[in-house]
């Protein structure tokens, strides 16, 4: 099932949102169910009936002298980094653990909505550093905006943070407005890279500990590929085809990216069910990644 | 205030740090602990709390989390949230929540970063686990004096174009300047209209170099004086100006009223010309000590609150300056949050439909009326009367 979703070339905020309103019957008339991962990522499979949705639009707005952008969430990450290069500008982010050499074309939604970690996360922070403000729409229909366009900003809830990598559960993106940088601030990347040539089949699989737990993880990966930051305790690895990830070692206060390794603790999944009630009570969005009605499953329920 | 015939729930007394975890760089403790002793239960490691609110002597952790709290470093150190790595909330209906900690980073929804800010609509915070970081090796500090506003402005503008971010960069006007000599004697040089006070850290090379491309860019855009401290005595010193500053004012007038909006940094110049115009118009002073790297304003309103139309005059004028940061892409708040006081003017920044959405962000640990109603969200049933009482206060 293919996405219906009219071509809009807007070339501002302002007439995204216009558009959004003007097709906002046919936005919820859609199919009953949405899936916002497109299918290259984590190797992840889409249900049965769900629809890609993947608006396209390219609204790009650079206020150059605040460094601030605001742009469509679904540009690819390599297209904003050309467009903010040309006032030499930039996000502060290499993809650096992702094993896909294509990973530079995936839309800023995806690295957003998954919060990977990236190698300049040590010196300039992650995605919930620099966003400070996104459109998007809820699972039930509602268009809003949360944040505002300047880096400080505490009237209202940080909705815009909540989301970043909450993988669209709550809400489909339109655009987002983020912290640039000047080129020349951007400090080396500390990544090291271990062997290059990824086993065929192998799943990457990303884990990040505490300090304390850090020399164990890295002896306990092995010689196949690897990438890792030493500053923030990152490894990503692939994982043979061989190996379950039940043999995925944890070390307590970790997070483990892999299928049915729940990032979240037992409070959490409690308020997961209760935003999920609220933010998409018909459960319209990323069907399989959690089941309100059994929380105990874990979130992400499969990645 | 509490409203709706509230109760005020005091955390002040919650005041044991739980563990320090230095091989992690994260401290456990209760909400009532103080900003400041936080830092000082690690200093001796060469770590510390980086949030730091002009008033983080006497404000205690949970109150930094409620209010997201700012302060001078927010430009390289971010606001209170980055640094918090998970809190105990307990909900209004009696349960304890733990949300994290965890390492940083996380994928996943961060319910946390919900609750702070949240100014309490939420439930309470009692415990928190805060990120730790290292005191930087080197500070360089610099006073610098402009001729006009603008001159100021066009300098914060181009320091941070140049890809220097310093750790602090404060600007003070004229009117603050009148102040602090009337109340301390401080002087500088004759011409000043803004001071702009300018910290950059970290390794010893990379600071000092920080400062001399400041240095470089302040004197291209007409810096009557640079003042670079050679001591962290004269550290101390070239700060009385910014610390000291709001204390100062109390000799212009018996009652000042402090104001934070934000607007983008470009819009500087503009926007203190409006401030300026709106208190001349209201009749009554106005002075600005604000954190311009990132166009965090602090109107300060000098007045005498014993007459009834002063008051009147400069509520209407804060008004007036919150709607034009509003306007110019802004925010009605950097740190200070929306309370009451500005509860009104939300619908400024947000339409019908952002405003529920948030009212369901609220809903997830709270759907009732338990926890601090009458605040943020506007148009919460039985809410009037507190408004009117809260203009019957403020008059």
């Amino acid at each position: 099932m293919s996405w219906a979703w009219p071509e809009v070339r807007a070339t501002s905020l302002e007439a995204v949102q216009d558009a959004i309103l003007a097709h906002r019957e046919l936005i919820l008339s859609q199919a009953p169910q949405r899936w916002v991962r497109p299918p290259h990522a984590w190797n992840h499979v889409a249900p049965d009936g769900a629809a890609w949705l993947r608006p396209s639009h390219d609204a790009f707005e650079l206020f150059a002298e605040d460094f601030i952008v605001q742009v469509s969430a679904w540009l690819p990450l390599a297209e904003v980094q050309a467009r903010l290069a040309e006032d030499g500008l930039t996000l502060p982010f290499v993809p650096e653990f992702e094993p896909d050499p294509e990973a530079m074309h995936w839309p800023l939604a995806e690295w957003v909505g998954a919060a990977l970690p990236h190698g300049l996360e040590a010196a300039h922070g992650s995605w919930r550093e620099w966003i400070l403000g996104t459109t998007g729409v809820t699972g039930d229909g509602v268009i809003f905006r949360s944040g505002s366009r300047v880096a400080k900003n505490v009237a209202g809830f940080d909705l815009h943070t909540f989301l970043v990598g909450s993988e669209h559960s709550f809400a489909v993106p339109w655009s987002y407005t983020l912290r640039v940088v000047a080129r020349s601030a951007v400090r080396p990347s500390p990544v090291e890279h271990g062997p290059q040539v990824p086993e065929p089949g192998a799943r990457p699989r990303l884990q990040r500990v505490l300090p304390e737990h850090w020399e164990a993880l890295v002896r306990s990966r092995g010689d196949h590929w690897w990438r890792r930051d030493p500053l923030t305790h990152t490894l990503c690895w692939l994982v043979a085809p061989d190996v379950p990830d039940t043999e995925v070692k944890s070390f307590g206060d970790d997070w483990i990216y892999a299928p049915g390794s729940s990032l979240l603790g037992p409070d959490e999944l409690w308020a997961m069910s209760r935003a999920k009630s609220l933010f998409d009570p018909e459960l319209k969005l990323q069907p399989g990644l959690f089941d309100p009605n059994n929380p105990e499953l874990g979130w992400p329920h499969t990645i | 205030m509490p409203a709706l015939g509230g109760v005020v729930i005091s955390t002040k007394r919650l005041t044991r740090i739980l563990e320090v975890d230095l091989v992690n760089r994260r401290l456990h403790a209760e909400a009532g602990v103080v900003n400041t002793h936080l830092t000082d239960a690690v200093r001796s490691a060469g770590l510390h709390f980086a949030p730091d609110p002009s008033s983080q002597s006497v404000a205690t952790l949970g109150g930094n989390i409620a209010e997201n709290s700012g302060g001078p470093h927010t430009l390289k150190y971010g606001v209170t949230a980055p640094h918090i790595l998970g809190v105990t909330l307990v909900t209004p209906d009696g349960e304890i929540r733990g949300l994290g900690p965890g390492p940083r980073g996380r994928p996943g929804p961060s319910f946390h970063h919900l609750v702070v800010g949240s100014e309490g609509l939420m439930g309470i915070v009692t415990e928190a686990w805060v990120r730790l970081v290292p005191v930087p090796e080197a500070v360089e500090t610099a006073l610098i004096a402009f001729p006009t506003i603008a001159d100021a402005s066009r300098t914060v503008s181009a320091i941070l174009a140049q890809g220097v971010v310093p750790a602090a960069l404060e600007m003070m006007d004229q009117n603050i300047l009148k102040a602090l000599e009337a109340a301390f004697g401080l002087k500088y040089p004759e011409g000043t209209a803004a001071l702009l006070l300018v910290e950059c850290d970290g390794q010893p090379d990379s600071a000092k170099q920080e400062i001399v491309a400041v240095q470089r860019i302040a004197e291209a855009h007409h810096a009557m004086e640079v003042r670079i401290a050679a001591d962290e005595a004269e550290r101390k010193k070239l700060w009385t100006a910014r610390k000291k500053g709001i204390g100062a004012m109390g000799r212009l007038a018996p009652t000042i009223v402090t104001h934070d909006g934000v607007i983008p940094p470009s819009q500087l110049p503009a926007m203190l010309e409006y401030v300026y115009a709106v208190a001349e118009e209201a009749g009554v002073g106005v002075a600005n000590l604000f954190h311009a790297g990132d166009g965090n304003l602090h109107p300060c309103f000098y007045f005498d609150d014993r007459d009834p139309k002063q008051v009147e005059a400069v509520v209407a004028a804060g008004e007036k300056i919150m709607r034009r940061c509003v306007e110019l892409g802004g925010s009605l708040t950097g740190e200070h949050g929306i309370g009451v006081e500005k509860l009104s003017m939300m619908k400024l920044m947000f339409s019908e439909d952002d405003l529920d959405v948030q009212r369901r962000c609220k809903a997830i640990f709270n759907d009732g009326t338990l926890c601090n109603p009458c605040k943020v969200l506007p148009d919460q049933k039985g809410c009037v009367e507190h408004m009117r009482r809260w203009r019957g206060v403020a008059t």
